[in-house]
């Protein structure tokens, strides 16, 4: 028990970066509510669009009309500085100018017609809106070719009527729309909750064990008779506390703004197991760590680059999807990849069947690695003792 | 003297070792674990035929089918189930064609149990018209891509059906002299020249048609940068920036050494009869040179990555410079107005950079535009922000104008924080120990 007091009382003198870290952590997991909230469901696919109409005939705006079908048009001033301006804030994907006598050309010679183009760097949305308009072109020269290059107005007319039967979607689905539900929203939340976790638990947790170690603080503890075994589990049990605090801090900032209805889904509760399971392998890779390092400055170093690395590598900071699969593999040796295949999946089946075993197996290898760091942690220490005596 | 010191504080500066992995190690580490997670989104095409959508084909209708797979064969790839995976048996048409579908054609209850398994992304139902019957694991990205394929489809049939309608009554009243020699029509029968005709006639649309589709129609202008650009590089600005920006500690280093209540080294200069102005310049410039190699280092690392920030080296590595500077002076203020607080110091050395890339848009774009949106102020004087939008206008723009501007707003924050460092060193002298 005196252990235990002892870390509180060396975290309370610093409690000045505990706020810090802790206030950090507060902001980033509130931020990424915010714009949770306000990113748009489906913005991805829907491109931005500016489209400078200098030709404006009957062909040209059904094409505009054509283009925008599904996208945001954006209404802006043909400035460069001010277009890019709207792509460095994503507001704006491509500009398409469609310059005077287009139409004519077109149906004079429809191979050499060309629109120019102003692309942002969001390479995906613009070739997809790229391709868009080249089916469009194609399937216009399909009806050139049929009236054998000679389009008057009535022909004009009854084409563009044919075309917006033709480019009507018509893909069908057959499975219910889904929804963002509360529970769903938490799950972000909840990845960079693990994140911060990292970050705050090297830079607060295992730094205040750390300092516990130092030589005059163990020496003390040594000198008094109090067992090292009792010394060790007191330390633990206080740092997986101060973890379960940090978390709940991250679990008030999500309740604060997801509301508590994602909690009483049936599927909270294997969630929270996860959530509980990573922090006590967390809490042994922050006991591990301190065994390897023994100076404040690299836990410092540690708690950025550790963090980032995990939070870019598991999956937090950019969707699997695309990172290369080496890179997402090397994460594997940190409970949170496991933690994070647990959320996304609940997440996923809270609309579908929950599998049991896919979390179990998720849950059985953050305990393993949980075993394995406690093991190692224990056999540096305990070697690092022999040296010292 | 003054080229005593400096030699003297660049020694003292080499032999702490967190400063040599501060400065060493940490940018490099850092840069690199942003290329690997970002080299997925550097070239998103290439990420999408790597993991391409998988998709089953239940049929409904065999013609339509088999008219689904002929449109889906210009850009996919069929494939068979083998040891729990879908693994592609041919690629149709050419052998290095791009495919970004993999599709596997199957009943709906395989279907079935192949989306629960997560072998496949979606089950699509051929028939009049296509239905998408089941999907996991497509983002917004990739759900779109899939429509758009099977669009393209729907309105490929649509169109055939009505042109079909149309050559039949454009033909319909053709002169057989078109087609025939008054010879060819006296040898042959009724029969005869109406099927060779119609055969006639059919392989004159389909010749026109085909030589329609295959044309390969590209309307749009090439774009002149078009090698360059990719969409990982706003993250890259804001990385870089948050690199420049992060050495505060380092800054709070300088002023550690020549204050007396905060080292025993501080103890030492205080009473050497140096003036702390002239200690704090010694310490800071070799400190600052340090810095300013290491982001002319990271600048080349980045293109040794094959990440192209642009071609206006001197600018970006000036930007670059700049914000060391920001960082170190922010660190060199923060010893002066917090001289008793070592750790909260160290803390707020990484604390800072990390609040400012974060609200710069170095984890997540949007977090910039929502800051920018609500907080403009903040979003003005954040110098990681700063050199992250001067770094993408130095990219972006075909004049300096607004590199300028970035220039201008580092320049202010730079003073500021200079003059309270000064002020803080000079309040100390005043032995307010």
């Amino acid at each position: 028990m005196s252990a235990f007091k002892l870390y509180y009382k060396i975290a309370n003198k610093h409690k000045g970066t505990v706020i810090m870290y802790l206030a950090i952590m507060v902001l980033i997991v509130s931020l990424t509510f915010v714009q949770i909230d306000l990113s748009e469901e489906g913005a991805f696919s829907k491109g931005q669009i500016a489209i400078f109409d200098e030709d404006n005939t009957a062909l040209t705006n059904h094409l505009k009309a054509y283009i925008l079908k599904g996208n945001e048009e954006v209404i802006i001033e043909r400035d460069e500085q001010i277009i890019n301006d709207y792509f460095y804030e994503e507001k704006l994907d491509i500009v398409i100018t469609i310059p005077k006598n287009f139409t004519k050309d077109f149906y004079q010679n429809p191979n050499e017609v060309r629109l120019a183009t102003d692309e942002s760097i969001n390479v995906l949305i613009n070739n997809g809106i790229k391709e868009k308009v080249n089916q469009y072109f194609r399937i216009w020269q399909q009806y050139l070719l049929l009236y054998d290059y000679d389009i008057d107005v009535v022909t004009e007319k009854s084409i563009l009527k044919e075309l917006d039967q033709l480019f009507e979607s018509s893909v069908e689905f057959d499975y219910p729309e889904t929804e963002i539900t509360p529970f769903q929203k938490l799950v972000p939340s909840f990845q960079f909750l693990s994140y911060a976790l990292v970050g705050t638990g090297i830079a607060v947790v295992a730094l205040a064990y750390l300092i516990m170690d130092k030589t005059a603080v163990y020496r003390r503890n040594i000198v008094s008779g109090y067992s090292e075994r009792k010394r060790i589990v007191g330390i633990f049990i206080a740092m997986f506390l101060a973890m379960i605090m940090i978390w709940l801090v991250g679990l008030a900032i999500s309740a604060f703004f997801a509301g508590t209805a994602g909690f009483k889904h049936d599927y909270f509760p294997y969630l929270l197991i996860s959530e509980f399971v990573q922090l006590l392998a967390l809490t042994t890779l922050m006991f591990l760590i301190v065994q390897i390092v023994s100076k404040e400055e690299i836990i410092s170093f540690l708690s950025t680059i550790l963090s980032l690395f995990i939070a870019f590598s598991a999956g937090i900071f950019v969707p699997r999807d695309f990172l290369p699969d080496m890179f997402i593999k090397s994460s594997s040796i940190f409970p949170n990849y496991w933690h994070i295949n647990n959320l996304l999946y609940v997440s996923e089946a809270s609309l579908d069947l929950f599998e049991f075993d896919y979390w179990l197996k998720n849950i059985v290898v953050m305990l393993g690695l949980m075993f394995v760091y406690l093991i190692a942690g224990i056999l540096i220490r305990s070697r690092k003792q022999q040296f010292n005596s | 003297m003054f080229s005593h010191l400096i030699r003297y504080y660049s020694q003292v500066y080499f032999k702490n070792k967190s400063n040599i992995i501060w400065t060493f190690l940490f940018p490099f580490a850092y840069i690199t674990i942003i290329f690997f997670a970002l080299s997925g989104l550097m070239e998103p095409e290439a990420s999408l035929q790597e993991e391409p959508i998988k998709i089953a084909i239940i049929s409904a209708d065999s013609q339509e089918e088999s008219d689904l797979i002929d449109y889906l064969d210009y850009f996919s790839a069929n494939a068979i189930l083998e040891d729990g995976e879908l693994q592609i048996i041919e690629k149709n048409n050419s052998v290095d064609k791009e495919i970004y579908l993999i599709y596997h054609q199957t009943d709906e209850a395989k279907a079935r149990e192949m989306i629960k398994n997560k072998q496949i992304n979606a089950i699509v139902e051929a028939k009049n018209p296509i239905t998408i019957k089941d999907s996991q694991g497509l983002g917004d990205v990739k759900m779109g891509i899939l429509t758009q394929f099977l669009d393209g489809y729907e309105t490929n049939r649509k169109l055939t059906i009505s042109l079909e309608h149309q050559y039949e009554a454009k033909y319909s009243n053709v002169d057989v002299l078109d087609y025939f020699s008054q010879e060819e029509l006296a040898s042959k029968t009724f029969e005869e020249i109406s099927t060779e005709m119609e055969a006639k006639i059919d392989a004159e649309i389909s010749d026109e048609i085909l030589a329609v589709i295959e044309s390969q129609t590209d309307v749009f202008e090439e774009q002149a940068d078009s090698d360059s650009t990719n969409p990982a590089l706003i993250y890259f600005f804001a990385a870089i920036g948050y690199l420049a920006f992060y050495p505060i500690s380092a800054g709070s280093y300088t002023v550690e050494h020549i204050i007396a209540n905060q080292s025993e080294r501080g103890k030492r200069n205080s009473v050497s009869g140096v003036t702390k102005t002239k200690m704090f310049f010694a310490s800071f410039l070799p400190l600052f040179i340090i810095q300013a190699f290491f982001s002319w280092l990271i600048y080349h690392y980045v293109g040794l990555l094959g990440v192209s920030l642009g071609h206006r080296q001197v600018q970006i590595v000036s930007l670059m410079i700049l914000g060391n500077l920001a960082a170190l002076l922010t660190g060199s203020a923060l010893a002066t107005l917090l001289p008793f607080q070592k750790n909260l110091r160290t803390a707020l050395g990484i604390g800072i950079p990390l609040f400012f890339g974060f609200t710069s848009g170095m984890m997540i774009h949007h977090i910039a535009i929502l800051i920018s949106d609500n907080f403009p102020i903040l979003h003005k004087i954040n110098p990681v922000g700063i050199v992250s939008r001067g770094l993408y206008v130095l990219y972006s723009d075909s004049n300096l104008v607004r590199f300028f501007d970035a220039i201008k707003f580092l320049g202010i924050y730079i003073l500021v924080f200079l003059v309270i460092t000064l002020y803080g060193l000079r309040k100390n002298s005043y032995e307010r120990l």
